[in-house]
């Protein structure tokens, strides 16, 4: 480009003689850059922090459970109780396409003993999909159930993290045995600590779990109480639905249109509700931000058009000398871009070590972990060029539209 | 007759600035040929700087027509415009430098323009102050230089794009005698080399120097006469 060089020194040279409101202009953009960023950093590690917790239960899963039939069927009467059992439910993974994991879960309260310690809890009989449904992911040391569980009727137990402490003290549980009604279990895995904000019956660390089958041989039990399911895809998940309802009804004899014979809690529902909240939430700090930043813009071409000003007459001479506008015009835009960059740059600097003090702090487990990603850096950095080309704009026009023999008189 | 190098035809300028308008320029006809030498006098207020002004393409006619070389100013677009500037050397009566740049620097401005590279621009620069006498300040401002080598260095200025008009409005005015006649020998040198010369000038004995002299009076040119040295 023509002159980067000088046209840089130019402005260096205009800025040491208008130190306090290059400052101050500069500090604007800064500010504004910094208001962007850190808003959504935090704004950011929030909603992160919200759908982890959220996501504790499973992500975009659908619990059901059989209810009572509120419609009539084939001479049948309405009220009547569903009883679907382990094998109705595992038949659903054929029948219902777009079905990505399918488990069954049978529940009781019982008692397990290790050594003098006896303790009651929430136990689960689930198939093998559970653990990947249910986000219950094994300590390293130890697995979730495993179809050769299943398929061995094995005894063996997959324990929540607080109730494995509760049990076996600091020891390590993986490897050791409990007593589950008289019968030795040994214990697979222990649930790695997790942010859980919803559960049905209990939480996740206080349960145990051990494969449907097993259960359904301890208890002589083949009626489960509910089921978990994903679809492949979000978006089907309510055609799931649909279907899993039509084929339970062939099975069990109802109208299959009756959804009410089903519970149902789909947690997609209130995960987009949730994820709807913070985009609008995102949306109005952000949008804070760029006013800020667009101010920011103001005080700026504010500078710029003190700076043509000031520099009227050396324009004129450019332009007698045989400058085109058009040069003129890009010297000044690109002295505004250099500018806007600058103070954009600092306020980035600001808000990267800004963040990244913060995301260190004790607040983190209340705030989330703030950070900076990258589509937002990228958008603060297209959004310093708009304002910097729009702080630009008139300044550069005017300067190009100097005419020259008016100008030198100045 | 081939056509003249600059030619214009009922030029009028008017000032129309707070109260009532003043007409700088005022049915101007004036031919001058390539290779002349001209002066252009008149008291001041006259318009001859105006005059100049168009003649350099810094400034339009309100009425009339200039064409410079058979182009007809007005019709062109900026960029043809801002090329035909660079055609033309303009030497200003306020020498018109930049402070904060050395001599160097503000000899090669018009080529940071004109797309030569830094390096070539440099050259150029210094070439162009050694010719003008000013070899051994190339790094010094303005503010360190007398005025009369501030008005040789923006003759330098005028010259580095090598152009085939020079323009000079009053170059000797801010200078003393001596510096003065230095400045004009320069010109006349420029001249003879082959340039094109105008210089505006209340100074009869510098005029007196001249091949043509143009007269003006309230916007008008009122005599034309050759002269013979
Ligand atoms: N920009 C301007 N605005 C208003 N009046 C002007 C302007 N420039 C020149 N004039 C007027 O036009 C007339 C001619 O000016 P000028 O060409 O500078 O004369 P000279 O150079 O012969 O002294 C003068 O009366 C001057 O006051
Ligand atoms: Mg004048």
């Amino acid at each position: 480009m023509a002159g980067l060089r000088e046209s840089l020194a130019e402005l260096g040279h205009e800025l040491r003689q208008q130190r306090l409101r290059a400052l101050l202009s500069l500090s604007g953009v800064a500010w504004g850059t910094l208001s962007i960023l850190l808003l959504l950093a935090f704004s950011v590690g929030f909603a992160e922090l919200f759908a982890r917790r959220q996501q504790g239960l499973g992500t975009g899963i659908a619990i059901a459970w059989p209810s009572r039939t509120t419609k009539a069927w084939q001479g049948l009467p309405p009220g009547r109780r569903i009883r679907p059992t382990h094998d109705d439910i595992r038949a659903l993974a054929l029948a219902v396409p777009g079905l990505e994991a399918l488990s069954a879960e049978f529940v009781a309260g019982e008692r397990l003993q290790v050594g003098a310690r006896v303790l009651r809890v929430e136990l689960s009989g689930v198939d093998p999909e559970f653990g990947r449904l249910r986000q219950l992911e094994p300590r390293p040391g130890g697995r979730f159930l495993n179809a050769a569980d299943q398929d061995g009727r094995r005894r063996v137990v997959f324990l929540g993290d607080d109730l494995a402490r509760s049990l076996f003290g600091a020891d390590e549980p993986v490897g050791r045995t409990l007593l589950l009604r008289e019968a030795p279990f040994t214990v697979v895995g222990v649930l790695r600590t997790k942010e859980q904000d919803s559960d049905y019956g209990a939480l996740d660390e206080d349960r145990a779990f051990v494969p449907a089958a097993t259960f359904a041989d301890v208890y002589g039990t083949r009626l489960v109480n509910n089921f978990v399911y994903r679809a492949a895809d979000p978006a089907r998940q309510e055609a799931c639905t649909d279907r899993i309802v039509q084929a339970l009804a062939a099975r069990l004899r109802f109208d299959p249109t009756d959804r009410g014979a089903l519970g149902l809690w789909d947690t997609t529902e209130e995960q987009r509700m949730v994820a709807t909240i913070f985009l609008a939430f995102h949306v109005v700090l952000g949008m804070a931000g760029v006013f800020t930043l667009l101010a920011g813009g103001v005080g700026i071409a504010n500078l710029m058009f003190l700076l043509v000003r000031r520099r009227t007459s050396e324009i004129g001479l450019k332009l007698a000398v045989g400058a085109r506008p058009a040069q003129v015009r890009r010297e000044v835009l690109v002295q505004t871009l250099v500018l806007v960059g600058a103070g954009g740059t600092a306020g980035a600097v600001l808000a990267a070590g800004a963040v990244a003090l913060a995301r260190s702090g004790p607040w983190i487990a209340e705030t989330g972990v703030p950070r900076i990603p990258t589509a937002l850096g990228a958008g603060a950095a297209l959004l310093l060029l708009a304002v910097g080309v729009l702080a630009g704009w008139f300044p550069a026009r005017r300067a190009a539209g100097l005419d020259p023999a008016e100008a030198l008189r100045e | 007759m081939p056509e003249p190098l600059l030619a214009l035809r009922g030029v009028s300028k008017v000032y129309a600035r707070d109260g009532a308008p003043v007409r700088a320029l005022d049915g101007v006809d004036l031919d001058i040929a390539a290779g002349e030498y001209v002066a252009l006098t008149g008291a001041s207020g006259s318009g001859k700087s105006t005059l100049l002004h168009i003649l350099g393409c810094l400034d339009r006619p309100d009425q009339g027509s200039y064409r410079f070389a058979g182009t007809e100013i007005a019709s062109l677009r900026p960029d043809a415009l801002a090329r035909q500037r660079r055609a033309v050397g303009f030497v200003f009566q306020a020498f018109h430098l930049l402070p904060r740049l050395s001599a160097v620097d503000n000899v090669a401005l018009p080529l940071r323009y004109s797309g030569v590279a830094p390096a070539v621009r440099r050259a150029r620069a210094v070439e162009v102050l050694r010719r003008v006498g000013l070899g051994d300040r190339l790094e010094h401002r303005p503010g360190e230089l007398s005025g009369g080598q501030q008005q040789r260095v923006a003759v330098a200025r005028a010259l580095v794009g090598a152009p085939s008009l020079l323009l000079c409005d009053e170059p000797t005015g801010n200078l003393d005698s001596r510096s003065g006649v230095e400045v004009i020998e320069l010109l006349e040198e420029l001249w003879r080399e082959g340039c094109t010369l105008i210089v505006v000038t209340h100074d009869p004995g510098l005029a007196a120097r001249a091949r043509r002299r143009v007269s003006m009076r309230d916007g008008r040119v009122v005599g034309v006469a050759e002269q013979e040295r």
